[in-house]
């Protein structure tokens, strides 16, 4: 593999990656004070944080098209464990205890009970 | 005071280490079975900082895609990241020197933990903490890579976890419901109708537009 080729194409692709985090700081720090970027910025959050767990939790299927329970990793133990996060937080209102409890239910259920 | 910060800070940030160790190996282990050298899971994971973006290089790399192609590929990958900018722009205003760094290393993990809490101080060492662990997993990965013994399938549900619990503190601060619907819908609807590598950027920019609508409603009055 030529190393030249790599080197640019990793530099090419840090420069975009790069472009599209600064691209609202280059052309839109005059407006920070804007009224509609701080409404933006108080309503985006809460959506995109939901968005982000639709999307982590996209391969979820508990049942499958014959009504039966799903035995694999995207099946029944990813509800399992994200419901046990959600009751968990809840309840105890512990981030870190949510995510390593809910992170140790689901590495037991599918490498254990599958 | 300042350790204080960092202790805080790296306790905030375990979550996220639990995701970005295990993923960045994953990273490694990738890289060097697909036939690459060493240094680049480090090197992008410092340059590229981004995972989906990283593993897509990998493929574009082995298929010899032209430069032009990674540009554009990756941009479009990484086009969320305009619309966490877009929120972050009142907070880092008074960054100062620390503001290139913290939007060059701003992450979906990193944006959700930084716009969950209203405190402003630790930004930076979350922001710098959550780039070290991703950095090295990265390094694990290439070094250790096959050795590792200890089956750690299931621990990337960390992420998941860890989305899951920020969006319930934030909606427990400020009791906003409006948003979450909003994002909910979206995703769901990008969930139905598209397919998922689109998923994130489609929804985003769906709620983004809904959002918009509705402060040109409330600002007309309605």
């Amino acid at each position: 593999m030529d190393t030249s080729y790599l080197l640019l194409g990793i530099g090419v692709a840090g420069l975009s990656s790069i472009l599209s985090r600064a691209l609202p700081f280059i052309f839109l720090s005059r407006f920070a004070n804007a009224p509609l970027l701080h409404f933006l910025g108080k309503q985006l959050p809460g959506a995109i944080l939901i968005i982000l767990v639709v999307y982590s939790l996209q391969d979820l299927s508990v049942i499958n098209s014959n009504f039966e329970l799903v035995n694999s990793a995207n099946g029944w133990p990813l509800l399992v464990a994200s419901l046990t996060v959600v009751l968990l937080h809840f309840w105890r209102r512990n981030t870190l205890l949510s995510i390593l409890l809910g992170t140790g239910t689901y590495m037991f259920l599918i490498q254990y009970c599958l | 005071m300042s350790s204080l910060n960092w202790q805080q800070s790296f306790i905030k940030t375990l979550p996220v280490m639990l995701g970005y160790i295990p993923l960045g190996i994953a990273f490694g282990v990738l890289s060097v079975q697909m036939g690459f050298p060493w240094w680049l899971a480090p090197v992008s994971s410092i340059a590229i900082y981004s995972g989906a973006s990283q593993f897509l290089i990998l493929s574009l790399f082995a298929s010899g895609a032209s430069l032009s192609a990674i540009f554009i590929a990756v941009f479009l990958l990484s086009t969320r990241h305009i619309f966490y900018g877009l929120s972050l722009l009142s907070r880092y205003k008074d960054a100062g020197r620390k503001k290139p760094y913290l939007i060059y290393a701003l992450t979906d993990e990193t944006y959700s933990l930084l716009t969950s809490s209203p405190d402003r101080d630790t930004d930076f060492k979350i922001t710098i903490l959550n780039h070290s662990w991703w950095f090295s997993g990265s390094v694990i990965g290439v070094v250790i890579g096959s050795l590792i013994n200890f089956d750690s399938s299931g621990m990337e549900f960390a992420l998941t976890a860890l989305f899951i619990v920020l969006t319930i503190e934030l909606y427990s601060n400020n009791k906003a419901l409006k948003p979450l619907v909003t994002g909910l819908v979206c995703a769901l609807l990008a969930l139905l109708f598209l397919p998922s590598q689109h998923l994130l950027l489609a929804a985003i920019s769906a709620a983004s537009i809904v959002i918009l609508f509705e402060y040109v409603r409330a600002k007309n009055g309605h």
